[in-house]
């Protein structure tokens, strides 16, 4: 009996023993918070074709899906006949005749035009045209005034015109010279610009005697007419256009650029319409500019198509400057900051070696395509930007939530079915202090995919690339107030290689999210 | 919201304390000699010929177990210091925060009560009990992997899954009445059976099946789920447009047939159990405890949503081509991500397993009035829990019995409970309590002007009481071999 009492007492003793061994002054829980969560994420995936992302338009043509950049302008050129050529004045012819018979007949002249220097019209086709006259007669009888121009194919005959001019009387009137083919070439010593004209004056009721004073003034004024085409030789003229400049307004662009980009097969061309039967040399002295070197077009003068008979009125063609007869890709390549150009048009650069035609509604109407096929190279093209730091937070009272991330880490994985590979470098400056603070290099963020001899590229060009963002950079962050991002561009075999940019190619990529936080919070701190 | 708060707490409290037992007995209680032993073991025969168990009183329990809130995983001392750090804190060592919890946190509670109870002796042998309990539980499962995201991230689990399977929670309530039998065998075996029928009053349960996000080596997220949703009491589920839940609202009032205990939620089980005698002072002990089923028939609601989805990030291509806002994206992909969900819901009634146990144990009586005992339980539901309690039983006659028993569950394995029984006449007292708290922690707060102590370890925590009326005594057989003398 007692072993069960000690037994039971031990029991109880067992029970009462329990006692408070611990003391928390729950005033003095630490409010200090320490996570170290490590989080990864795919973020982003995507596959991009380019003709998904480039829309066609005026501007951006796909062409038998070669990627093209066209810019065309209309009516660059057009002027019209009146811009070339601007008639000739009045040409007058005054003549008289003393009447001292019967009949005073084979009375021959010329009428000379002047269509201005150096032009030697030939013939004319008028639509519309004609002469003033006024025949003034001393006479004291009334005369027949018979003109012909035998020069003036009037309906398959001479123009001839009679008129009766009464005793002292002054006749005025028109000769309508319409749909009349008019030749200026009649007289071979002077086979241009030259008509003939003939008149007979007869009597038509004699008188018994004849006084001196009967005569017979003959005025004629021709009128510039509206003509259908005129044939001759219009003379050698030679317009220069003086040597201006275009600022690109990309120095500031382009300084920012360096290594090299050659696009192969930049092209412009220039569709005319032209119906001046003219020979005309065009010569374009272009050249282009910048902070290193200078290129010239180095393109030959260009002969523009023209018509060479009446039966053809208009001439439809045009010429192109591009790599087979320019320096244009090296032009353009350079990255000119200016282009200086001047030039000149010549008219019958060759002289008078054969008839021009001009029309009466001869133009010359020009338009013109600029066209940048993407087929290129491109050897550590260098753009750099600087940006404001917008990783940075402006309000210095508001908590910076990069500031609770220990590592950030982007991986990429990358199927590139471009022939375009490029690298970042990521620098956090500080303008105050001059310095670059942090910087992070990403080495290959995606490889130019390989391409065949055409350029076109073969298989795409697999690749992963990480970004990490250390904590020193995270840092910096809020001490650099400006970003500098450094793109490297580079094309299929570092760019020795010309590439094709196709619509069909396209990119596949997935962006992955590797951080991990440091949070540190104290709750009991006032602040 | 205030009163569909309100309404849900009243769910929930019946739900807590209306009824019996989820889950846990108290395996100190299996050596005590008091007729609610036989709650372990049905053919546990009490000491006496008749027993009553008074209303309510007779046999409250209260059951806590959870391998989270035990303070000392909770607060740890800033060594060197007088101050207290959390879980946050960047010197506590979460190592053993997460070795405690183990594969998974959970909280579970019962509460039961009976409310009727009588047992009888018939012809000796026989002993046959009747009764009346309310059971309620709750159990709440938390997998060890959502702390690791929460706290570590998923970064650790690159290549391979998080595991929240089992994630979720169970609830019922419902009225069990019982009767049993138990009967000598043979001298050494004596089996016992109890037949069960429950009237469920309320269930709810959300429970993962299967949810598991596995994080691939190329940061993708692929995400499995079976995730089921069962109510069954005065619920009013709305559905969305995409077959998602929109609303559960609880019915405001609900009269006592929309959540008393109703045959409309039938369960039946049984409990069976033997022991042997294998020799005179050994005895083995079997049992099988809760092995049935409730059917949940009045105003059920199951909602299952399956689901297979890998996330390899959001697809911007249309978002460069610039036919779409990245705000579009977003959300079209959340309106993919639903359209990947399988929605299943039923208004059929579903089926829930009754959470069976299994004892095993042993007894060894060195002397005549001191017990040592070995009980293993498994216990199923929500997961297989296992635990083993040592106990040493003493027995001062029929009027004092004392218990002290040492308890490995939960990952921890300083448990030690205590019982006592003790009877004056018919009346019998017991209570038992499977964790005495050895240690305790006085929290004080407001420069001292407030305090209150809790155990040091309070994950554990179960407790048992009662007065039962026990009439006569059981006869002992005599097990003695004749002495033949020649």
């Amino acid at each position: 009996m007692k072993s069960k009492t000690l037994f039971i007492a031990l029991l109880f003793l067992l029970i009462l023993s329990s006692c408070v061994t611990e003391s928390y002054d729950m005033d003095k829980v630490s409010g200090e918070v320490a996570l170290n969560p490590g989080f990864v994420i795919s973020a982003v995936k995507g596959e991009v074709t380019l003709s998904d992302v480039v829309e066609p338009n005026d501007t951006i043509v796909f062409d038998n899906q070669l990627l093209k950049f066209v810019i065309s302008e209309d009516s660059i050129i057009d002027f019209g006949v009146s811009d070339f050529y601007t008639g000739f004045p009045a040409a007058s012819f005054e003549e008289t005749t003393q009447v001292a018979g019967i009949s005073v007949s084979g009375i021959r002249d010329t009428i000379d035009i002047d269509p201005g220097d150096d032009i030697k019209i030939k013939d004319m086709s008028i639509l519309t045209g004609d002469a003033s006259y006024t025949f003034t007669s001393w006479c004291s009888f009334d005369v027949q005034l018979d003109l012909t121009a035998p020069s003036i194919d009037a309906g398959g005959a001479p123009f001839t015109e009679s008129i009766t001019i009464p005793a002292g009387s002054t006749v005025n009137g028109t000769l309508n010279f319409d749909g009349a083919l008019a030749g200026f070439d009649s007289d071979p010593a002077q086979p241009y610009n030259r008509l003939p004209l003939e008149y007979d004056i007869t009597v038509t009721n004699p008188p018994g005697t004849y006084n001196p004073s009967d005569s017979v003034k003959v005025v004629l004024e021709m009128n510039e007419p509206e003509f259908d085409y005129a044939r001759g030789y219009f003379g050698y003229h030679s317009e220069s256009f003086e040597k201006d400049t275009l600022d690109l307004e990309m120095e500031d662009f382009f300084s920012r650029l360096s290594g090299s980009v050659f696009l192969t097969s930049p092209s412009i061309t220039v569709n005319y319409l032209n119906s001046f039967g003219i020979p005309i040399r065009l010569t374009a002295n272009v050249k282009g500019m910048n902070d290193t070197e200078e290129i010239t077009l180095e393109r030959d003068p260009v002969d523009i198509d023209y018509p060479a008979t009446t039966g053809n009125r208009e001439v439809s063609s045009s010429f192109t400057i591009d790599k087979n007869n320019s320096s244009l890709p090296e032009l353009i390549s350079m990255l000119p900051y200016e282009i200086e150009y001047a030039g000149s048009a010549d008219i019958n650069p060759d002289g008078e070696s054969m008839d021009n035609i001009v029309f009466g509604d001869s133009r010359f109407l020009a338009d013109i395509d600029v066209e940048v096929p993407m087929e290129f190279r491109i050897a550590n093209l260098q753009l750099s930007d600087t940006t404001d730091n917008f990783l940075r937070n402006d309000d210095p009272e508001a908590a910076n939530p990069l500031e609770d991330l220990e590592e950030l880490k982007f991986d990429l994985y990358m199927e590139n079915g471009f022939p375009l590979g490029a690298t970042v470098m990521i620098e956090l400056y500080d303008s105050t202090s001059m310095a670059v603070l942090e910087t992070i290099e990403t080495g290959d963020l995606f490889t130019p995919a390989p391409v065949d001899a055409d350029g076109r590229v073969t298989d795409p060009s697999i690749g992963n690339a990480e970004i990490e963002f250390t904590p020193a950079f995270l840092d910096a962050t809020q001490e650099a107030d400006k970003i500098i991002f450094t793109f490297t561009l580079n094309t299929s075999e570092n760019g020795t290689k010309d590439v094709k940019i196709y619509s069909d190619y396209s990119i596949l990529f997935k962006a992955a999210v590797k951080l991990k936080a440091g949070i540190e919070l104290n709750f009991n701190s006032e602040e | 919201m205030k009163k569909k708060i309100r309404n849900t707490g009243i769910i929930a409290a019946l739900l807590l304390i209306t009824s019996g037992a989820f889950a846990q007995h108290i395996q100190t209680q299996y050596f005590l000699n008091v007729p609610q032993s036989s709650q372990l073991n049905p053919a546990y025969r009490p000491n006496g010929n008749v027993y009553i168990g008074l209303p309510v009183l007779s046999n409250t329990f209260f059951g806590m177990s959870n391998n989270i809130l035990n303070v000392n995983n909770l607060f740890q001392p800033v060594p060197g210091t007088d101050s207290v750090m959390t879980v946050l804190h960047p010197d506590y060592d979460r190592d053993s925060f997460f070795r405690n919890i183990g594969n998974r946190a959970f909280v579970s509670t019962e509460v039961s009560t009976q409310l009727i109870g009588v047992g009888f002796s018939v012809a000796d042998d026989w002993w046959v009990d009747l009764g009346v309990t309310a059971r309620g539980m709750m159990r709440a499962n938390i997998p060890v992997d959502l702390f690791t995201l929460a706290l570590e991230g998923n970064e650790g689990f690159i290549g391979s899954s998080a595991d929240l399977s089992g994630m979720g929670f169970t609830a019922q309530a419902y009225l069990e009445t019982h009767i049993g039998l138990s009967k000598n065998i043979t001298n050494k075996l004596r089996v016992g059976g109890r037949l069960k029928l429950m009237q469920g009053a309320v269930s709810a349960s959300l429970e993962a099946n299967e949810l598991e996000l596995s994080v691939n080596d190329d940061y993708s997220h692929t995400l499995r789920s079976e995730v089921e949703l069962k109510l069954g009491g005065p619920f009013d589920v709305t559905l969305d447009e995409d077959g998602f839940i929109d609303d559960i609202i609880p019915r405001e009032s609900p009269a006592f047939n929309e959540v008393g205990p109703s045959f409309q939620n039938f369960g039946m089980g049984i409990d069976v159990g033997a022991t042997y005698d294998l020799m005179h002072n050994i005895r083995l002990t079997a049992s099988i405890i809760d092995l049935g089923y409730m059917k949940w028939g009045r105003e059920s609601f199951t909602f299952k949503a399956t689901n297979d989805f890998t996330f390899d990030g959001f697809d911007i291509s249309e978002m460069i081509s610039g036919d779409k806002e990245f705000d579009q994206i977003a959300e079209e992909f959340g309106d993919s991500l639903l359209n990947t969900f399988d929605f299943v819901d039923s208004e059929d009634g579903y089926t829930t397993a009754l959470p069976t146990k299994l004892y095993i144990g042993g007894t060894y009586k060195p002397v005549n009035f001191l017990s040592l005992g070995v009980l293993s339980r498994t216990s199923v539901g929500m997961g297989v829990r296992e635990s083993l309690t040592l106990s040493a039983t003493l027995m001062a006659g029929d009027v004092l019995s004392t218990s002290l028993s040492y308890t490995m569950t939960n990952r921890s394995f300083n448990n030690f409970g205590f019982g006592v029984s003790l009877r004056g006449g018919p009346v019998q007292f017991f209570t038992v309590v499977d964790q005495i708290p050895a240690s305790w922690v006085e929290f004080t707060g407001d420069n001292g002007a407030d305090s209150f102590t809790l155990p040091q370890r309070f994950d554990y925590m179960n407790l048992r009481f009662g007065l039962n009326l026990l009439f006569g005594k059981a006869k002992k057989k005599i097990q003695d071999t004749p002495m033949l003398v020649e």
